[in-house]
């Protein structure tokens, strides 16, 4: 996916405060396209990992009831200006995608 | 499955994920005798004007929280995230959920070797999960 994953970090003492949008359809499988009729096959992220200068901080499952397009925030503690915020997340089809951003 | 990137850990707990029934996915995940506790903050709108699009945010005030999970009791499969909590995150989150129909949220803590849990009734006006 070239999408780019959209986050934005807030810095207050020394908690980040993240917040992420992450590209994707997660598709439920429920759906039917308005035009073929047809119903969309199942493809939603099911694991995402989100990491602090490499270190994780959250390793999360995830269904097909998560929206599309995730909203994700979370709070990380010790964090400082420079630090390095980093998202990474495959799919139920083998398909991964992550995005970085520095903390200012 | 093999990990998609280094250092994942790569276990799933299908069978909770795929129950279709609230009860069968909490005894799969081990959660079924979580009790009910006020320290744990559910977030989440009385009446969602979009049920694919569903607010929720989870603040856990429980010492030694390792774990977020989250059930939306009426979706065809009600187990719809979990958030294991590594030292140097604050065991809270915030995501956006689709949910199929008025239902209770239901959120597990797991922290100290036992498992909490609160829950709330949201409404919606339309079903999410097809859309």
């Amino acid at each position: 996916m070239a999408d780019v994953i959209k986050m934005r970090v807030v810095l207050s003492g020394d908690v980040a405060t993240v917040k992420a949008l992450i590209p994707h359809p997660m598709e439920t499988g429920l759906r039917k396209d308005p035009i073929s009729g047809e119903t969309v096959p199942m493809h939603f992220i099911h694991h995402v990992v989100a990491t602090h200068n490499d270190k994780p901080v959250f390793d999360a499952q995830w269904s097909r009831s998560v929206s599309k397009n995730p909203f994700v925030e979370f709070r990380v503690r010790g964090a400082k200006a420079g630090d390095r915020i980093s998202i990474m997340w495959e799919d139920n089809r083998g398909a991964t995608g992550s995005g970085e951003t520095v903390i200012k | 499955m093999a990990a998609a990137f280094p250092g994942w850990a790569a276990g799933r707990n299908r069978e909770a994920f795929d129950a279709t029934v609230l009860d069968a996915g909490l005894i799969a995940a081990g959660v079924a005798d979580a009790v009910e506790t006020d320290q744990i903050v559910l977030k989440a709108p009385d009446i969602a004007e979009n049920s694919a699009l569903v607010h929720i945010e989870i603040e856990s005030k429980l010492a030694d929280t390792r774990s977020i999970l989250l059930f939306a009791e009426k979706n065809p499969q009600p187990f719809v995230a979990q958030f294991d909590i590594l030292p140097g995150m604050d065991p809270f989150v915030a995501v956006r959920i689709k949910m199929a129909e008025s239902a209770f949220l239901r959120v597990v803590v797991l922290a100290g070797g036992k498992a909490y849990m609160i829950r709330r009734e949201t409404k919606v006006t339309v079903g999410g999960c097809a859309g």
